[in-house]
C-alpha cells in the first residue's frame, strides 16, 4: 500500500471516494485490511505535515472512473466499468 | 443489479493506459492545494491557560493552506502557512508551519527513504506532526505532558534535514525510522512563554536532535513507538546592564539585573501505543524528560531534575459520525519531588508545592457532520499547574489554584 511508483518509476496517483461511501468503506476493510478512519488518520498526516501526497477524493463512481481515464499511472477501484477505453480493468474476486 | 458483498467480483482496480505510454509533463495531480479553518471557544477557570481575566474567549482559532508541487518522480515541494490564536498557550500570529524539499531517494515495493530538506515537522512523537490540524488530532487540547503548548513553536518542528526509512516486511510487518537535525527560531512570545517576561536577554535554540522508531506487526490493529530527544539552548544576558562573573562554564559570563547567562539542556524519551479498532481506539505515551539548567537564575547555578508524564486514552465510536473521548494524564516536573514540597521549601514557599504536578481528566465528543466539516466539545479536570506558562519562572500570583478547569468547543472545517 506505501509503493508510489510503479515499476517503471512512473509515480503512481490514487483515486478514492469519500470515506462514507459505501463502497469506500468496503474497499478498505475487505482489500485494505483497514477502516477507514485510519487510512483518514495516515492521509491527514501526509497531507498536513508535509511528510508525502494522499490520494485525491472524487465524489462518485463515475467521477472516479473519469479521473483515472484521464490522469496518467492513476489507479482507482469501482464495482462496474463500462466503458473500459483508456483504462485497464482488473477484477478482483473473492 | 448490484452486486453482493462476499459474492464473486467485489471490486475493480482501474489503471490508466497511459501508464505504459506516460509522457512526463505535469499534471493536474502533480499540484495539490489543501487546508482548514477551525474556530471555537473555550472557557478556563482558575488558571491564566488561556486569557488573564478567566472569561470566555475565542481565542481558539486556527487557520492554515499547504501546497504540494511535484517536480518529477523524486523531487516535490511543499509548505503549509498557519494563522493561530490560542491566547496565552502560545505565541498568536502567522507562521510558516513548514516548507520543505522532499526528495525520495530511495523506492523499492519494500524499502523506501526520504529526506526532507528546509522546515519539517516534528514526525517522532504520537500526535506531534498533527498538533495543529484540528480535526487529525485526538482532541482540542492535546496531553500537556508530551505536547506542551508553552514548547509549542520548539517542538513542532525545526529547520534542518530530517529522514524517513520505511520497510514493509511480509512477516513482521511495517517499521518506520525518522532522523531529524535542525533548530527553531525563538520569537520574543516564546522566549516569554519559557523563560518569563522579565527575562529581557537572547534565548536561542543551538540544536535538536530527534530520533523515533514505530512497528506495526503484519496485520495488527496494534502499533508501537519510541522516540528520543536531545536539544540545547543558550541565553545571554541583556548586554545594556550586565555584571561581569569569573569563569564557570562559559568563558565569561554577564548577569543584568534578573538573570545570567545560562544554558539550558532538554533530553525527552517517549514511547507510545495505538491500538484502532473497528470501535474502539486506545493509546497511550509514556514520557521522561531530563531538563538541565545552568547558570540563568545565577552564574553558579545548576539543577538536572527529570521530568516524568504519561496518559492513557480511549475513542469509542459510537456511529460514523459521532466518537466519545476520555483521557487520564499524570505529569510531575521531577520525579523526586512529586508533591513538590522540595521546591516550595527551597523557594520559601515562594512557588507553591502544586507547581510540580499536572494531571487532567479529560472527557469529550466529536461529531461529523460531513467528510470535512466536524464538531467537538471536551471538558477537562485539572489539578496542579507544572504544564502553564512561563515555565523556569514560574508565574503563582496568576496561577494560585491547584485545581482548575476547562471547556472548549471548536468547528472544523478542511479541504
Amino acid at each position: 500500500m506505501r509503493q508510489r511508483k510503479w515499476s517503471n518509476e512512473h509515480l503512481i496517483t490514487v483515486f478514492i471516494l469519500p470515506k462514507q461511501h459505501e463502497l469506500h468503506l468496503r474497499f478498505s476493510k475487505e482489500r485494505l485490511q483497514m477502516f477507514p478512519y485510519q487510512l483518514n488518520r495516515i492521509w491527514n498526516k501526509l497531507t498536513y505535515s508535509g511528510l508525502g501526497v494522499a490520494p485525491i477524493m472524487v465524489n462518485t463512481p463515475n467521477e472516479l472512473i473519469e479521473a483515472v481515464r484521464n490522469t496518467p499511472g492513476a489507479v482507482g477501484y469501482s464495482e462496474k466499468v463500462t466503458d473500459k477505453k483508456g483504462i485497464h480493468v482488473v477484477n478482483i474476486k473473492d | 443489479m448490484p452486486i453482493q458483498i462476499n459474492k464473486i467480483l467485489l471490486v475493480a482496480i482501474i489503471l490508466a493506459f497511459h501508464l505504459i505510454v506516460y509522457n512526463a509533463s505535469a499534471t493536474e495531480s502533480d499540484f495539490q492545494l489543501h487546508g482548514f479553518a477551525a474556530q471555537g471557544l473555550i472557557d478556563v477557570n482558575g488558571s491564566n491557560f488561556v486569557n488573564n481575566d478567566g472569561s470566555l474567549s475565542p481565542k481558539l482559532t486556527e487557520v492554515g493552506i499547504n501546497a504540494s508541487y511535484q517536480l518529477n518522480n523524486k523531487l516535490r515541494l511543499t509548505g503549509q502557512i498557519v494563522y493561530l490564536n490560542g491566547g496565552n498557550r502560545y505565541a498568536e500570529g502567522v507562521r510558516v508551519d513548514y516548507a520543505l524539499l522532499d526528495w525520495s531517494v530511495y523506492e523499492h515495493q519494500n524499502w523506501q527513504a526520504n529526506i526532507y530538506l528546509g522546515r519539517f515537522k516534528n514526525n517522532h512523537w504520537l500526535y506531534s506532526s498533527s498538533r495543529d490540524i484540528p480535526f487529525a488530532r485526538p482532541s482540542i487540547i492535546l496531553p500537556q505532558s508530551v505536547y506542551f503548548d508553552g514548547f509549542r513553536d520548539l517542538s513542532v518542528g525545526s529547520d534542518g534535514v530530517a529522514i524517513k526509512i520505511s520497510h514493509n516486511n511480509d512477516n513482521y510487518g511495517d517499521f518506520d525510522f525518522n532522523l531529524s537535525y535542525g533548530s527553531s527560531p525563538i520569537s520574543d512570545k516564546q522566549a516569554e512563554l519559557l523563560l518569563s517576561e522579565y527575562a529581557q536577554g537572547d534565548i536561542k535554540q543551538d540544536y535538536e536532535a530527534q530520533a523515533s522508531f514505530y512497528w506495526q506487526p503484519l496485520f495488527s490493529s496494534w502499533r508501537f513507538g519510541i522516540s528520543y530527544l536531545n536539544s540545547k539552548f543558550t541565553y545571554s544576558a541583556n548586554n545594556n546592564d550586565n555584571l561581569l562573573y569569573g569563569a564557570t562554564f562559559f568563558d565569561e559570563m554577564f548577569c543584568d539585573g534578573e538573570f545570567c547567562d545560562g544554558e539550558f539542556l532538554f533530553q525527552f524519551f517517549t514511547m507510545n501505543a495505538l491500538f484502532e479498532g473497528e470501535f474502539w481506539e486506545f493509546s497511550g505515551e509514556i514520557y521522561q524528560e531530563k531538563f538541565t539548567i545552568k547558570g540563568f537564575y545565577q552564574p553558579s547555578f545548576s539543577t538536572s531534575p527529570i521530568g516524568q508524564g504519561a496518559y492513557v486514552q480511549s475513542r469509542y465510536k459510537v456511529s460514523e459520525q459521532l466518537t466519545l473521548l476520555a483521557r487520564y494524564e499524570r505529569f510531575y516536573a521531577d520525579k523526586d519531588d512529586k508533591n513538590g514540597e522540595k521546591i516550595e521549601k527551597v523557594t520559601d514557599g515562594l512557588i507553591p508545592a502544586y507547581f510540580a504536578y499536572h494531571r487532567d481528566t479529560t472527557v469529550g465528543l466529536s461529531y461529523d457532520f460531513s467528510n470535512n466539516l466536524s464538531l467537538r466539545f471536551e471538558y477537562h479536570w485539572f489539578q496542579g499547574t507544572a504544564r502553564l506558562t512561563p515555565v523556569v519562572w514560574p508565574n503563582p500570583i496568576a496561577n494560585n489554584n491547584e485545581h482548575w478547569q476547562l471547556w472548549a468547543m471548536q468547528l472544523m472545517y478542511w479541504f
